[in-house]
C-alpha cells in the first residue's frame, strides 16, 4: 500500500487490489495479530503472576487457541475465492458488504471467519477471567495484581461485553448476504444500524489491543526504574473508568453519519472524558520513574516508546473528539495517522517490550541486547517516518487508491520510505528471537524484578535439567501455554491429552467457510463438529478430565461459587450483550420502519401465547429436576429433564411452524421485509440455543441414568439450569416485542 | 428452598403471559398505550422473577449478581445507544 501511495498516480495496485489490500491489513493486524498477541501473554504469564498452577479450563484454552488459528485460515482463504477477500474496509460498512457492491464469497467467507475468531475470544475470555477471579494464590488480592495481569483483567471484561456486539452484527450480516434478509440494506437506518452494532464492538476493540500493551509497559517502567508503581489505586480504577466509558465513545465515528446532534454531543462529551483517566495512566508511568534508577534496555527502551507514541495518538485524539473539528479531519490521513499512533504504535511497541522482558522466562536464555536496541531505534524511527507525516495530510482523503495532488506527495514520499524502514527491521526481532533460542543461560530473575513470575520455576527447559516435567506441547492436548511446570504443579491435570478441541474447532470453522463454499461443505464441518463435540462430552462422561478439589486461595467475591458455575455466569453476560445487541437492533428497526404490521398481523397472538407457556413451563421442570438431584434423587432428575426436553421440543415445533408460514408466503428473489428479517434471525438464534439445550439434555440424562450425578455433584446440571433459565428469559423478551406491542 | 417458591413463580408467570396475551387482545379495553406500558411491566416482571428464582440470582454471593447486572448494563446500553440516533 504504501508502494503505491509513495507517488502520485502509481499504478503497481489496481482500485480492487488496494481495497481488498486496505481491508484485510486492518483485519488481520487489529484482530488476528494485536488483540491475540495480548491473549498470549496472558496465557502463559496470567497464571504465573497470580500463583495459579495453570489457566482455569485446559481444554477452553485449545478451544479457544484452535478457534483463533482455524479462524485465520478461514479468513486467508478468502483471497483465493472469486472475486477475492474482502474489500469495504476492516469496518466492513454498510451497504459496501451487501451482495449489490460485494457480489464475490469473499465477504461471506471474512464475515464467516470473524464469527469463529469472535467466538474464540469468547471462550478465552471466560477462560482467562475466571482463572483470575478464581485461581489467585493467597495473598494476591484485586489490589496487589500484577500490573499485566491487572490490565488484563480489564481487558477481558471488554473482551467479555464487545464481541457479541460483532457476532450479532455479522449473523446479521450473513443472513442479509446469503438468506436475504434486509437488516443493513434497508433503508430504513440500515446502514446507521451496522455503524451502531460495529462500532459497539469496533471501539473497545481500541482499548483491548491497548490496555494488555499498557500493564506490561507499566510493570516494565516499575523494574527499570526500580521503583513500586506510583498511584497503583488510582491506575487501577482508571483502567476500570477506561473500561466503563469505551462502550459510551464509539458514537465519534459516526459524526459524519447523520445521527442527532444531542447524540453526537453527548459522544463528544463522553470521549473527551475518556482521555481523564489516561491522564492518569500516563501521570502513573511518568510518577513512577521520578527519581527512579532507570536502565534503558531494549524492553524498557519499548515501552518508552509505547508511551511517548501514545502520548502524541491520544493527544490528536482529543482532535477528533470535537465535533467541529471531527467533521473536518474525520474522512482524511489525519485519522489514519491517529489511530495508528494509538493501535500500532502505542500497542505493539508495548507487546514488542514484553517479547524482549519475557524472553529470558520463556525461553531461559538472554537475548542479543545490541540487536534489540538495533531493532528498537529502526522501529522508533521508521514508525514515526510512516505515520507522523499523515497529520500534515489533513486534507488528503482517505481508502483512496492514488493521488494527483503534487502537495500530497513529499509527506507520502516519506511515509512509504518511514515502511521500508519499519517493516523489514521486524526481521531482527525473528533473528533475535530465534538466536535467543542458542544465547546465554538467563538467570533467573534477570531484571531484579519484583513481580511474581520471575520467582517461580516455570521456564522452558534447556538442558539444565531439573525438576520439571513439560505438560503442554502446543499441538493441542488442552494445556495451551506450553510450558513446562514443576512436579507439584502439575499434579491438578490428570491426563491433559486431548485432540477433541482441534476436531470441534476445525468442524465449527469448516461449517461456517461452508456459508460460502455451499451445503455440502457445511455438512462436512458439522459432521467433524459433531465428532468433537461428542467425543468431548464422552471424555466427560467417563471422567477423564475430572480434577482433585484445589486448595482455596483469593476468590473474593467468589469463594462459595464452584468454578464451573462462574464460568457459566460469566459466559452468561457475554450471551446477554449478544441478545441485547440483536434485540436493540429490532427495536431500532422498528422505530425506524415506516410500515410495521399490527400486533397479530405477521404472528398469531395465540400461537406465540402458547409458545410462551410452554417455554414457561420448561423452566419449572428443569428447576424441579435440579432439585430432585440435590436431595438425591436421580430417577426425579431423569424424569424432569425428559420432561424439559420435551417441552423444548414442542417449542421448537411450534417455532418451525411459525417459519414455515412466514417462510411460504415469502416472494422468491425478493429481498425479505425488515419486520420477517428481525423475526427469523432473533428466534433462529433463540432456537438454535434452545436446539444446544436439548442436546445438553440428552447428555445429562445419559450420565444420570449411569449414576453420574448425586446430591454432592450436580454442578453441570445446576449449570444446564442456569442456561435453560437464561434463554427462557430472553424469550419472556421476545414474545412481548414481536407477538404483543 | 422447597419446590413451593419455584411452583409460585411458575404460577405468576403463567398468569401474567395471559394477562399480557388478554392485553395484546384488547380484553380489557385499555387504550393502546397502557397496553403497551401494562404489557412492558409485565414482561419486566416476569424476568425479574425469572432471574431471582430460577436463576437464583436471589441467593447467590454477591459477585455473580455483579456479573449479571454489569452485563445486564451493557445488554440496555447496546440499546439505548442504538435507540439514540432514531429518526437519523
Amino acid at each position: 500500500m504504501r508502494t503505491q501511495l509513495a507517488v502520485p498516480s502509481e499504478t503497481f495496485l489496481q482500485p480492487p487490489q488496494y481495497n481488498e489490500a486496505v481491508t484485510m491489513h486492518g483485519l488481520i493486524m487489529v484482530l488476528w495479530f494485536l488483540s491475540p498477541l495480548g491473549i498470549a501473554f496472558a496465557n502463559y504469564f496470567v497464571p504465573l503472576q497470580i500463583g495459579a498452577a495453570d489457566v482455569a479450563f485446559a481444554r477452553l484454552n485449545a478451544t479457544s487457541y484452535w478457534m483463533y488459528v482455524f479462524s485465520g485460515i478461514t479468513a486467508f482463504v478468502s483471497f483465493f475465492v472469486p472475486g477475492g477477500s474482502p474489500a469495504s474496509g476492516w469496518t466492513n460498512y454498510s451497504p459496501l458488504t451487501s451482495l449489490q457492491f460485494s457480489p464475490g464469497s469473499g465477504e461471506t467467507l471474512g464475515a464467516a471467519a470473524l464469527i469463529v475468531l469472535a467466538a474464540s475470544n469468547t471462550v478465552g475470555t471466560v477462560n482467562i477471567l475466571v482463572t483470575i477471579l478464581w485461581h489467585r494464590a493467597a495473598g494476591v488480592s484485586f489490589v496487589k495484581l500484577p500490573m499485566f495481569t491487572m490490565f488484563t483483567f480489564w481487558t477481558m471484561l471488554q473482551f467479555l461485553w464487545a464481541f457479541p456486539s460483532l457476532i450479532a452484527g455479522l449473523i446479521m450480516l450473513e443472513a442479509d448476504r446469503l438468506l436475504g434478509t434486509s437488516f443493513f440494506t434497508s433503508t430504513a437506518g440500515g446502514s446507521i444500524l451496522w455503524d451502531h452494532v460495529w462500532w459497539f464492538f469496533g471501539h473497545p476493540e481500541v482499548y483491548i489491543v491497548l490496555l494488555p500493551a499498557f500493564g506490561i509497559v507499566a510493570g516494565i517502567i516499575a523494574t527499570f526504574s526500580g521503583r513500586p508503581v506510583y498511584a497503583r489505586k488510582p491506575l487501577f480504577a482508571a483502567v476500570g473508568i477506561v473500561v466503563l466509558l469505551s462502550y459510551m465513545v464509539y458514537g465519534h465515528h459516526m459524526f459524519l453519519t447523520g445521527i442527532s446532534l444531542t447524540e453526537r454531543e453527548v459522544f463528544t462529551i463522553n470521549t473527551e472524558t475518556i482521555s481523564v483517566p489516561f491522564g492518569i495512566l500516563m501521570l502513573s508511568f511518568i510518577g513512577t520513574m521520578y527519581r527512579g534508577a532507570i536502565r534503558l534496555t531494549t524492553p524498557m527502551l519499548f515501552a518508552l516508546g509505547s508511551v511517548v507514541i501514545f502520548v502524541i495518538g491520544g493527544l490528536s485524539g482529543v482532535f477528533n473528539s470535537s465535533l467541529a473539528l471531527d467533521i473536518a479531519l474525520r474522512g482524511t490521513y489525519f485519522v489514519v495517522a491517529h489511530f495508528h499512533y494509538v493501535m500500532v504504535g502505542a500497542s505493539e511497541f508495548g507487546l514488542f517490550a514484553g517479547i524482549y522482558y519475557w524472553l529470558p522466562k520463556m525461553t531461559g536464555r538472554m537475548y542479543n541486547e545490541t540487536l534489540g536496541k538495533t531493532h528498537f531505534i529502526l522501529s522508533f524511527v521508521g514508525f514515526n517516518l510512516i505515520f507522523f507525516p499523515m497529520f500534515y495530510l489533513e486534507d488528503m482523503p482517505r481508502r483512496i487508491v492514488t493521488y494527483n495532488v503534487a502537495a500530497w506527495a513529499p509527506a507520502n514520499f516519506v511515509a512509504t520510505v518511514g515502511a521500508y524502514i519499519f517493516i523489514p527491521s521486524q526481521i531482527l526481532l525473528v533473528y533475535n528471537m530465534l538466536k535467543t533460542l542458542k544465547g546465554p543461560p538467563a538467570p533467573a530473575n534477570p531484571w531484579n524484578s519484583t513481580d511474581r513470575e520471575w520467582t517461580s520455576g516455570t521456564t522452558m527447559p534447556h538442558g539444565t535439567g531439573g525438576p520439571t516435567s513439560v505438560l503442554g506441547n502446543g499441538l493441542g492436548n488442552g494445556l495451551g501455554n506450553g510450558v513446562s511446570h514443576s512436579a507439584s504443579e502439575s499434579a491438578h491435570e490428570v491426563s491433559p491429552l486431548s485432540t477433541r478441541p482441534i476436531l470441534l474447532c476445525l468442524g465449527f470453522a469448516v461449517s461456517m467457510a461452508g456459508l460460502a463454499f455451499g451445503l455440502p461443505v457445511i455438512i462436512i464441518g458439522l459432521a467433524v463438529l459433531a465428532w468433537g463435540v461428542g467425543g468431548w462430552a464422552w471424555d466427560d462422561y467417563r471422567g477423564k478430565f475430572r480434577l482433585p478439589e484445589e486448595p482455596e486461595g483469593e476468590r473474593w467475591p467468589f469463594s462459595r461459587v464452584p468454578k464451573d458455575k462462574l464460568a457459566m455466569w460469566t459466559f452468561l453476560g457475554s450471551e446477554a450483550v449478544l441478545f441485547g445487541v440483536l434485540l436493540g437492533s429490532y427495536a431500532f428497526i422498528r422505530v425506524n420502519f415506516p410500515y410495521w404490521p399490527a400486533p397479530g398481523v405477521l404472528h398469531d397472538i395465540n400461537f406465540g401465547t402458547v409458545d410462551t407457556l410452554i417455554v414457561i413451563t420448561s423452566s419449572l421442570t428443569a428447576y424441579l429436576g435440579l432439585q430432585s438431584i440435590k436431595a438425591g434423587n436421580r430417577r426425579g432428575l431423569i424424569g424432569w429433564l425428559g420432561a424439559t426436553f420435551l417441552l423444548g421440543l414442542i417449542s421448537l415445533g411450534v417455532k418451525g411452524s411459525e417459519w414455515y408460514g412466514l417462510i411460504a408466503n415469502l416472494v422468491p428473489g425478493s429481498p425479505i421485509g425488515l419486520p420477517v428479517s428481525s423475526y427469523l434471525v432473533t428466534t433462529g438464534i433463540h432456537g438454535a440455543h434452545v436446539l444446544a439445550g436439548l442436546l445438553l439434555i440428552i447428555y445429562l440424562m445419559k450420565r444420570a441414568a449411569t449414576g453420574g450425578f448425586s446430591a454432592e455433584r450436580y454442578g453441570t446440571v445446576e449449570n444446564f439450569n442456569l442456561y435453560w433459565s437464561f434463554v427462557n428469559s430472553v424469550w419472556l423478551l421476545i414474545f412481548p416485542l414481536f407477538y404483543l406491542l | 428452598m422447597q419446590n413451593t417458591t419455584p411452583i409460585a413463580v411458575w404460577s405468576y408467570l403463567v398468569a401474567a403471559s395471559l394477562l399480557e396475551w388478554a392485553l395484546a387482545k384488547n380484553l380489557l379495553s385499555l387504550t393502546t398505550i397502557y397496553a403497551n406500558i401494562a404489557i412492558a411491566a409485565l414482561a419486566a416482571s416476569q424476568i425479574l422473577a425469572v432471574a431471582m428464582v430460577f436463576l437464583r440470582l436471589k441467593y447467590e454471593p454477591r459477585g455473580i449478581v455483579g456479573i449479571a447486572a454489569a452485563s445486564l448494563f451493557f445488554a440496555v446500553l447496546a440499546v439505548v445507544l442504538a435507540l439514540g440516533s432514531i429518526g437519523h
